[in-house]
């Protein structure tokens, strides 16, 4: 049977892993996730077909500026994926009931968030991850670039992919609790395109600013790509950038979290 | 172990009484809460499981004050919990589902783990269908999921809440036996609408209404303190129902008349025989009192 531990609190290290684990399970499993990042990779393969700053990166000599630049791809649309699949994670919890029976186990509440947004996040970095390896792939083999600066692909991914993804997957996690669903995905996409595509001179935006979500920042100041609307970011500020991101993040799962708990407490 | 409750008070946002006053001894073993919906008993066991904040009152685990916070994480890990109704994650496998539940609950050795998994998917005849998709189970099916999954941590305390509502009877008499099974050290709180399902399964009953607890005691005890005032009365026609203030069991009609089967207060009369209370009897004659 199993051996009765004497403290009050189980392990939530234990608790953490659980949800991480089948958070991301049910995430891969969703057809809606492949089909989802499939459609939105494919589109944005078209959308660069014709634009001369893609296809043609002869202005592109260093190897991780083109691998930088194949991450900016990435960011451009496929987050729009990520928000829109991630909207339902938290609050289908309620939906199909399993929060009732959740809220009575010894896993503490910040566990299973954290858990779950882990998972989340990992469910969609790996579709992103494959659209990233795809076009580091094309470059390597049909652009002939050095096969040897392979390993170099990581940096971009690591700098540019991830805290984007973290930072969305953050806000589209928690939001629904409080707005519906269909409503906070047309909110998203709006800001998607407001605050990280268009760029207008005259339109106030936090496109080019240091809360753009797109990785501008670093692929500008860690790789020297080319491909955005930012022309020169120091290293510095590409740090603020991230640290920002990642401390939004932060901000809005404690919020979630906290609201959770009140939510709890008033039932 | 041991669950006592008192003076559990319950008023929901929106002014609805849900529990007034509620005193409960609860020992080792089955008991059975029984009561007609709306009642209060869903209300009372999601105060015991720790994800409904009472009004007033006190409510104390083994050692513990359940209400306390430091009381209701303990009480959280010797917890087993039904809902009356259980959600699943439609997309995992009863396998997958229950390590999960088991892994929230703290259960950090894999092997272990498994092995329990695989223990309960037995106790509850799903081994063979352990690897399938919780969306193309039955009702049934679930429910037998959701025991399993209550008695992962194998608990002290386990609350099951309408097991058995909305099962086919094959599904009510397997879950019964499996429910009878469990009792034991542990406090197993089940509540139902169904008498039949407490007759099978349980030493000690509550019978509650309007949130409130009109008796409590063994089983024996009940049908003993509605003695006397149990009848069958036959009467020459199906027609000629018994008057008064008394509250019909059954009708059988013979062919001579008909047979009817009351609870109430009555004066011995022609044609009228006192009878042997059953639990049914018992939860009428609480059920028309107040
Ligand atoms: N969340 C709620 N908000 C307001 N009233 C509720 C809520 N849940 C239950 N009630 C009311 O409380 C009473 C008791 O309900 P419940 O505990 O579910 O009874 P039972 O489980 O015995 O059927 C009912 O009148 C019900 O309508
Ligand atoms: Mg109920």
């Amino acid at each position: 049977m199993i051996a009765q531990n004497t403290s009050y609190t189980i392990n939530q290290w234990c608790a953490f892993w659980g949800a991480t684990r089948y958070e991301f399970l049910m995430q891969v499993r969703r057809w809606a996730l492949w089909i989802g990042f499939f459609c939105v990779a494919a589109l944005t393969f078209l959308a660069i077909l014709g634009t001369k700053t893609w296809t043609d990166d002869s202005h592109r000599p260093s190897v991780v500026s083109a691998f930088a630049a194949v991450a900016s791809l990435v960011m451009f649309f496929l987050p729009i994926a990520v928000g829109f699949l991630t909207t339902d994670r938290l609050t289908r919890d309620r939906k199909t009931r399993v929060e009732e029976t959740l809220n009575t186990l010894p896993a503490s509440s910040g566990a299973r968030l954290l858990g779950k947004y882990i998972g989340v996040v990992g469910a969609a970095l790996l579709p992103m991850l494959i659209a990233y390896a795809a076009g580091v792939a094309y470059l390597l083999a049909v652009r002939g670039r050095d096969t040897l600066s392979f390993p170099l692909a990581v940096g971009p991914f690591l700098a540019i992919i991830v805290p984007g993804v973290l930072f969305v997957a953050a806000f589209s996690l928690i939001c629904p609790l409080v707005i519906w669903g269909p409503l906070y995905q047309f909110l998203f996409l709006g800001y998607w395109f407001w605050g990280n595509l268009i760029y207008l001179p005259r339109l106030p935006t936090l496109n080019g600013t240091l809360l753009t979500a797109d990785g501008d920042y670093a692929a500008v100041a860690f790789f020297g790509s080319d491909s955005s609307v930012i022309t020169h970011a120091t290293a510095a500020q590409a740090i603020a950038s991230i640290a920002l991101l990642l401390g939004l993040s932060a901000l809005i799962l404690l919020a979630g979290w906290s609201y959770q708990r009140w939510r709890l407490a008033r039932a | 172990m041991r669950v006592i409750v008192s003076g559990l008070r319950k008023t929901y946002r929106g002014g609805v009484h849900a529990l007034n006053g509620v005193t409960l001894d609860i020992p080792s073993g089955m008991f059975g809460l029984l009561g007609p919906n709306g009642a209060g008993k869903t209300t009372l066991m999601r105060i015991l499981a720790g994800i409904l904040r009472p009004s007033g009152g006190s409510v104390q685990v083994g050692a513990f004050d359940a209400l306390s916070g430091k009381g209701q994480l303990a009480v959280k890990r010797l917890l087993g919990y039904l809902p009356q109704e259980l959600g699943v994650y439609p997309d995992l496998s009863a396998r997958e589902f229950l390590d999960y539940i088991a892994l929230l609950k703290g259960l950090d050795d894999r092997q272990a783990r498994r092995q329990r998994v695989d223990t309960l998917l037995e106790l509850v005849a799903l081994s063979d269908v352990a690897s399938r998709k919780l969306k193309t189970y039955s009702g049934g099916m679930k429910r037998r999921v959701g025991i399993a999954q209550a008695l992962l941590n194998d608990p002290q305390l386990l609350i099951v809440d309408e097991p058995t509502a909305g099962l086919d009877p094959e599904e009510r008499i397997r879950f019964r036996n499996l429910l009878a099974d469990l009792g034991g050290n542990r406090v197993v709180i089940l509540s139902t609408h169904i008498v039949e399902d407490v007759a099978q399964t349980c030493q000690r009953v509550a019978i509650m209404k309007s949130g409130r607890v009109l008796f409590q005691g063994t089983v024996g005890q009940l049908t003993q303190a509605t003695r006397g005032h149990v009848w069958t009365l036959t009467t020459p026609h199906v027609s000629m129902r018994p008057q008064g203030d008394l509250a019909v069991v059954s009708t059988i009609q013979t062919g001579a008349g008909a047979q009817f089967r009351v609870v109430g207060d009555m004066a011995p009369q022609a044609g009228a025989r006192l009878v042997e209370p059953t639990l049914e009897d018992s939860y009428v004659w609480f059920m028309r009192e107040r």
